[in-house]
């Protein structure tokens, strides 16, 4: 098939090999190139209508997600941008295309039920006159269709691009002054949103050492050279602190559909202790991170187990040989641990990520 | 045309007695052939003649709720139905033939979610479930299919389907034991999931089945343990009940107490009690005290309720064959559905 | 303009393509009979072609031309080439196979080959093709380019990982000690090390321990056979026709020569893994790694250079991922284990450490213990294999038995009932129809063998492998092929009666040849290498010895007659020398011996005081001159040359006379005085050992003057000998 043939492109492929041997990791990092790979495609490629467009963008995604099914953000990215892309494109052809009336039956109308976005307002603007399969000039409706769907990627992208900025716009709404705010892992968007808060508030920050990446000491270097007054506290003694902390902000590696998410472990520790002092958990993500998947709650697969080696020493010869060690990137923390995700796109309750993913991503792109 | 008069009970009745129908189904094909057998000339007579036909079907039955859950996606279908045919005849025809064709596809929907609940049920994964539910029996034989599962099934008093499950699922080759009611806390520990079926899924997002679901799924919650509802599509219910005594199914004779009553009657309940088993013994007294004190079977379920009501915060996920919903999605689609 | 050049030419520098060879034969037989119809790089570790694995090492470090040197099953590697995704136009690396001669044999004979065809133009890494390695190669490259830069004589770098001292991935029966410059890395001695004989002890060049005064001497590093080689290296392999292996020829000659003046420096890999599937053992302690995810981002659920996917369960088992597995209910599948796509798994089946390939079948109530079986075999019931390795389409029929060790080739049956014995290799008996030019030794085997054996069950189509060392062969057991060393190298073999053995031996030995070097120095005659095989090889030495000292003895007479300069004799001797591979003080003695010789005998004393003066002023600096100056060595020699020559009676004038042309001091005296075999202990009786007595002697007596002489203020202490 054609869209194969699109999906086996050098650009696609390189970004494949480099997703799969973790030479891009970080959801951000990974929502970026594939949208970059995504837009080359698109204006790379040829094709006559609009579901020929798709199927290449989705045998795109799907050659991407199966590089690296870990990695949430890319299959999200694709997800978002078939959701701009349709919606551009029926914004374009309302009037061309008339709903059949033959079609609605009885399944149909179960399924109208389902919650979506609201269109906004026709852009009156933007009619443009589309015609697909035109024997005399299949490129025409590639032509006429591009710029918008260049720009559709394009908002994606500055979405992406402005995303710790715009998750920490309201940081001095959530933190108070001479509070104590306990976080863990090292997030660049909890790092954002921590600063941008110092500016408003005279705060301190106790950051767990993160055991064993121990990207908690890198944050907490960063925090205190911005001025923070920064703590930072072995993973052991978070329980031990809780009852003094007022705050618990945390990061996410992929919020799930039912409110629940994916965060550095140890994040589940800091949860479950915030829940026995009834301290409020926060999480601070962009939008990109909300997947469309269930968490299986108890399905020890999902998460992501990287090298033994950061854990005990490849060297320790006679240990190697009679220990199995286990280091996971990820906790899967449950959605009533979790009091409320602030994003780009506002602040949420985690019972909400339902209809936000609802909205977002189109149903029949779930599964690319 | 034709001149005997058509029964809706009856027909439902008949419909009923094929195994792969479920009740909401069953009520929608009553209707469709009413809808054959109907003289009405306008849409407003037809409309009400399906209310009708909809009304006396859960007059007959005693467990109305996903019999109505039926009836009212069809009247609400019909209702809405853009009328652009050309002659009111095409347009009951064609209604008919929507009728049928739902029923058709909707046969595969217990297929789909097998298919939605086969990820989440892990290769070694110990289930508990609750009655007997053809979806639930779907969805474990396809599991079976691939993971090694182990059941436990209640025994579900008073009707006691867990035993039917139970058997169905050993003739499948699934290990299985029966639990009773009253163990499902001393069992829940070992359970890795919950998967229960459902008479109706209601606007709330919470689930109306079998009585004993409740229960469990309070129980599961308190262990932490996932309680997973299946339920199709057309089970979807317009209802909102606050608590079990809203559901239309509670009437004032169920947990009724029981004040001393007195002797004759008493006689009458006790010989009532015991049909078939051995006969009075020759010397004692009908009228012994013991004898008189005794509840049986029969009495105990005629004052309990047949289905009861959980709430969606005790409830992990709906499976249904438009997609696994939270207890949120399940109320966005009927409010989208019956408010569009 | 210069620096615009300058920066051309960097750009340049990064605009080349990283190239790759792979030598993707093993030049061995350790995997026989697995690798009778397959290449070793062919072989599945974790159900992926290990070659495979190879390539995804080297593509995670950006190498984008790979040439694949094969030689034995080369069709078969360049069709698996040409089917891998690497194939593929998106895949950005382009490979070729590079078809060897049939009768190249070693690893030099392929880097000769390499050369000729000129296929390499810039610094290159290279690989064997048995190689999982996570490795950042290119940094690796980028370090080596750099010293480059500075060092133009750096022309290697080996890639060295870190381990511990014991380590299931270090093996035995084939490491090294490397001796390192601890600043730099730059490895300045590599002796390799054996398991049988057992490399007791390393001999390190003195002058190394003299020119650096910090080293690391290790034994904890893996060698990974990951080269980042300059163009050159190659060309010296084509200079050099003798270098047969890397290891033990090349860097070995390239670090001891000392008329290359190269440098090969290591890069110790803290991060990361690497490691080579080189023999059994090693097969399965790499599968293990790779399932115990010491390999990541390489394992079976990311990154895996098989087709399949796999899903990762708690306890690091891997079930293919597309539910075709069918798992008993009653089955119970180990931590660490890999199962294959549609393999079928009994009732009661216990699975444990264990590599499943595709389309098995194990049958109710088998065990698998710590075994590997590859694609298609069939176990029936009630069966245990433990430690093994299991073929292709292998049928085990019911209730066999197959203990460690066990190596069974393709297309095997065994059973019913069958109980093998530990270490059991078996292959396929070829029917009639087979064709030509197969192996020869299956061929011998299967005359030598009676159709059935009771052992393998009824059904078995198969032939028993011998599993005593060959005798006809004439062991070598310098080789590191040698039967007991490859035991080592063998799946669940412990050995432990090996190193039990060993210590006897060791034994022996030491009273055969307490004279190893840096143990006991006492002008060492044997050389390490040689030490505990002494027994047998003594003819073969003796004759090698005889002929090196002729030799030299020859090359000195010339430059003798022809007046040659110290320096162009000692040149000669050093060429000498590597071409006959002895140690340094094998020279030493020849060229004493030779000196010695030179000197005429001259019956009027004042006569030959001035003609031993005469020689030893001209020629006494060669002794220096051969390499690193040991003059307690020098005296060892001249006492045992005089001991057993007719210029005995010149002991103490020659002795006197390198003492006045500083050839050797005071102090060396004293030492040489001291040693034990100075004083012909040990040395069976006769003349010899009597003249060995009278030097020491008169050294005692030199000695006594020298003291005198020293402290002549003080009242004599010692006993006044007569003087000489």
């Amino acid at each position: 098939m054609a869209a194969n043939a699109v999906a086996d492109q050098r650009i696609v492929e390189n970004l494949a090999s480099r997703l799969r041997r973790r030479q891009v990791v970080g959801s951000r990092a990974s929502a970026l190139e594939t949208l970059l790979v995504i837009r080359q495609v698109v204006a790379k490629s040829r094709f006559s209508n609009f579901e020929q467009l798709v199927d290449i963008i989705r045998a795109v995604g799907r050659k991407l997600v199966e590089a690296q099914p870990k990695e949430h953000s890319v299959g999200n990215t694709v997800r978002k941008i078939l959701h701009h892309l349709r919606e551009e494109y029926n914004n374009a052809t309302r009037e061309v295309v008339p709903p059949l009336a033959g079609s609605f039956s009885i399944a149909k109308f179960v399924l109208q039920g389902q919650p979506r976005k609201q269109h906004t307002l026709v852009k009156a603007e933007n009619k443009l006159h589309l015609k697909g399969d035109d024997p005399n000039d299949p490129d025409s409706f590639a032509k006429t269709l591009k710029p918008v769907l260049m720009e559709a990627i394009q908002d994606a992208f500055d979405e992406l691009e402005t995303v710790y900025d715009n998750v920490a716009k309201n940081a001095r709404d959530h933190i108070h002054s001479d509070e104590i705010i306990l976080t863990i892992g090292a997030s660049r968007t909890v790092e954002t949103f921590l600063k941008t808060a110092s500016h408003y508030r005279k705060y301190t920050v106790i950051v767990a050492e993160t055991a064993p990446s121990f990207g908690g000491r890198d944050l907490a270097a960063s925090l205190s050279s911005a001025g923070i007054s920064t703590f930072l506290l072995p993973d052991s003694s978070i329980y031990a602190l809780m009852s003094r902390v007022n705050k618990v902000i945390l990061g996410a590696h992929a919020i799930l559909a039912n409110g629940g998410m994916f965060a550095t472990s140890g994040s589940m520790l800091v949860a479950s202790a915030a829940r026995v002092h009834s301290t409020p958990v926060v999480v601070c993500a962009g939008q990109y991170k909300l997947t469309p998947l269930w968490n299986l709650y108890h399905e020890y697969s999902q998460l992501d187990f990287g090298d033994p080696a950061k854990v005990l020493g490849f060297e320790e010869g006679d240990l190697v040989e009679k220990v199995d060690v286990v280091n996971p990137y990820y906790d899967y923390v449950p959605p009533d641990l979790i009091d409320a995700y602030l994003t780009n796109d506002g602040d949420h309750p985690p019972s909400s990520i339902y209809r936000l993913l609802k909205e977002m991503y189109d149903d029949e792109d779930t599964k690319l | 045309m034709t001149s005997t008069p058509f029964d809706v009970c009856s027909a439902y009745e008949h419909i009923l007695e094929d195994e792969n129908i479920s009740t909401p189904l069953a009520s929608i094909l009553a209707l469709v052939e009413l809808m054959e057998n109907s003289a009405a000339g306008t849409m407003f007579e037809l409309v009400k003649e399906l209310k009708d036909g909809a009304e006396a079907l859960k007059r007959q039955s005693s467990n109305s709720i996903s019999l109505s859950a039926g009836t009212e996606l069809f009247i609400e279908f019909v209702t809405l139905f853009p009328h652009d045919a050309s002659s009111f005849l095409e347009l009951k025809s064609e209604l008919i033939r929507q009728g049928h064709n739902y029923v058709t596809e909707a046969l595969s929907y217990r297929q789909k979610i097998a298919d939605l609940a086969f990820d989440f049920i892990k290769d070694g994964s110990i289930i508990l479930t609750h009655s007997y539910s053809r979806v639930v029996m779907q969805t474990l034989l396809w599991a079976h299919k691939r993971k090694r599962i182990s059941v436990f099934v209640t025994e579900a008093r008073p009707r006691g389907l867990g035993i039917k499950t139970a058997e169905k699922l050993t003739a499948a080759g699934i290990p299985s034991t029966v639990i009773l009611d009253s163990a499902v806390a001393y069992t829940m520990n070992m359970v890795d999931l919950v998967l229960v079926g459902s008479e109706a899924v209601v606007e709330s997002g919470g689930l109306v089945n079998a009585v004993g679901s409740n229960q469990i799924a309070i129980i599961a919650k308190a262990m932490n343990k996932p309680f997973y509802a299946l339920a199709e599509s057309y089970k979807f219910h317009r209802l909102f009940p606050l608590s079990q005594y809203d559901l239309p199914t509670h009437n004032s004779q169920l947990l009724s107490f029981s004040l001393p009553q007195g002797r004759t009657h008493r006689n009458s309940t006790a010989s009532r009690a015991r049909p078939g088993s051995n006969p009075p013994v020759a010397g004692i007294r009908p009228s012994d005290p013991a004898e008189d004190r005794k509840i049986t079977q029969e009495q105990i379920a005629r004052n309990n309720p047949d289905v009861d009501y959980t709430r969606p915060d005790l409830i992990s996920l709906v499976f249904s064959d438009v997609g696994s919903l939270t207890p949120e999605g399940v109320s966005q689609y009927l409010v989208g559905m019956f408010a569009g | 303009m210069a620096p615009k050049a300058d920066k051309e030419k960097l750009i340049n520098d990064e605009d080349d393509v990283l190239q790759a060879v792979i030598l993707a034969d093993s030049f061995n037989k350790r995997f026989k009979p697995l690798t009778t119809n397959k290449p070793r790089c062919l072989l599945k570790v974790a159900n992926a072609p290990l070659l495979d694995w190879t390539l995804e090492s080297l593509a995670l470090a950006g190498v984008q031309e790979i040439f694949v040197v094969c030689r034995s099953h080369s069709d078969l590697i360049k069709e698996a080439i040409a089917e891998s995704r690497w194939s593929r136009p998106g895949s950005g690396i382009r490979i070729v196979p590079i078809m060897l001669a049939r009768e190249s044999f070693s690893p030099g004979d392929a880097m000769r080959d390499i050369y000729t065809r000129g296929l390499v133009t810039s610094d290159f890494v290279l690989v064997m093709g048995d190689l999982v390695s996570n490795i950042r190669i290119d940094e690796v490259v980028k370090e080596h380019k750099e010293r480059r830069k500075t060092n133009k004589d750096a022309i290697m770098t080996m890639v060295v990982k870190e381990s511990g001292g014991r380590h299931r991935t270090k093996s035995k029966g084939d490491s090294a000690v490397f001796v390192l410059n601890s600043e730099t890395s730059e490895c300045l001695h590599y002796e390799p090390v054996t398991g049988y004989p057992a490399t007791k002890n390393v001999s390190i060049p003195r002058e190394i321990l003299a020119e650096h005064a910090e080293l690391d001497i290790r034994n904890d590093l893996i060698d990974c056979s990951i080269d980042i080689c300059s163009v050159e290296v190659p060309s010296l392999f084509q200079d050099n026709f003798d270098y047969l292996d890397l290891r033990r020829d090349f860097v070995r000659g390239v670090l001891t020569s000392d008329l290359l003046m190269k440098n090969i420096y290591c890069y110790i890999a803290k991060e990361g893994y690497a490691a080579r599937v080189k023999d059994t053992r090693s097969y399965e302690s790499v599968s293990k790694d790779i399932l115990s995810r010491w390999t990541f981002p390489l394992v079976p659920d990311n990154n895996y250079p098989g087709s399949t996917s796999y899903e990762h369960i708690r306890g690091n088992k891997y079930i293919a991922k597309d539910s075709s597995v069918t798992l008993g209910r009653t089955s119970k599948v180990g931590n660490n284990t890999l199962i294959g796509p549609s393999t079928n798994i009994s009732e009661d089946v216990h699975i444990t450490s264990s590599v499943i390939g595709q389309d098995c079948i194990i049958g109710a109530g088998s065990v698998i213990v710590d075994s590997y079986l590859f694609d298609g075999v069939v176990v029936g019931p009630e069966c245990v294999i433990e430690k093994s390795i299991i073929g292709e389409r292998v049928v085990i029929k019911d209730s066999c038995h197959i203990p460690r060790g066990c190596l069974v080739g393709d297309d095997v049956v065994v059973g019913p009932e069958a109980q093998l014995e530990p270490f059991d290799r078996l292959s396929k008996r070829r029917g009639e129809d087979d064709d030509d030019e197969e192996d020869s030794d299956v061929e011998e085997l299967e005359a030598s063998q009676p159709t059935s054996i009771a052992r393998l069950g009824d059904e078995s189509n198969a032939v028993l492998w011998p599993k005593t060392p060959p005798d006809d062969e004439g062991e070598d057991e310098d080789d590191v092929e040698n039967f007991r060393n490859l035991r080592f190298m063998r799946i669940g073999d412990t050995c432990s009666d090996l190193e039990e053995s060993e210590d006897e031996s060791d034994s022996e030995a030491e009273e055969d040849s307490s004279d190893e070097e840096g143990s006991v120095p006492s002008g060492a005659l044997s050389n390490v290498l040689d030490d505990s095989s002494a027994m047998n090889l003594a003819n073969a030495d003796a004759r090698a010895e005889g002929e090196f000292q002729r030799e030299v003895h020859a090359s000195l007479e010339r430059a003798f007659a022809e007046g040659h300069s110290v320096d162009n004799a000692a040149v000669e001797l050093k060429t000498l020398r590597m071409a006959s591979n002895v140690s340094l003080s094998r020279v030493r003695e020849a060229v004493v011996a030779s000196i010695v010789e030179k000197i005429r005998i001259v019956d009027d004393p004042a006569g030959q005081m001035k003609e031993i003066a005469s020689v030893i002023g001209r020629w006494g600096g060669l002794i220096d001159q051969i390499g690193g100056v040991d003059a307690v060595e020098s005296l060892s020699a001249l006492q045992m040359h005089c001991a057993s020559s007719e210029r005995m009676p010149l002991f103490g004038k020659i002795l006197g006379t390198f003492y006045n042309e500083d050839i050797v001091d005071e102090d060396d005296i004293q030492k040489w005085h001291l040693l034990p075999a100075s004083r012909g202990v040990g040395m069976a009786a006769g003349p010899e050992a009597d003249n060995v007595k009278k030097c020491w002697a008169i050294g005692k007596a030199m000695l006594a003057s020298l003291a005198a002489q020293d402290s002549e203020d003080e009242s004599g202490e010692e006993d006044d000998e007569e003087e000489d």
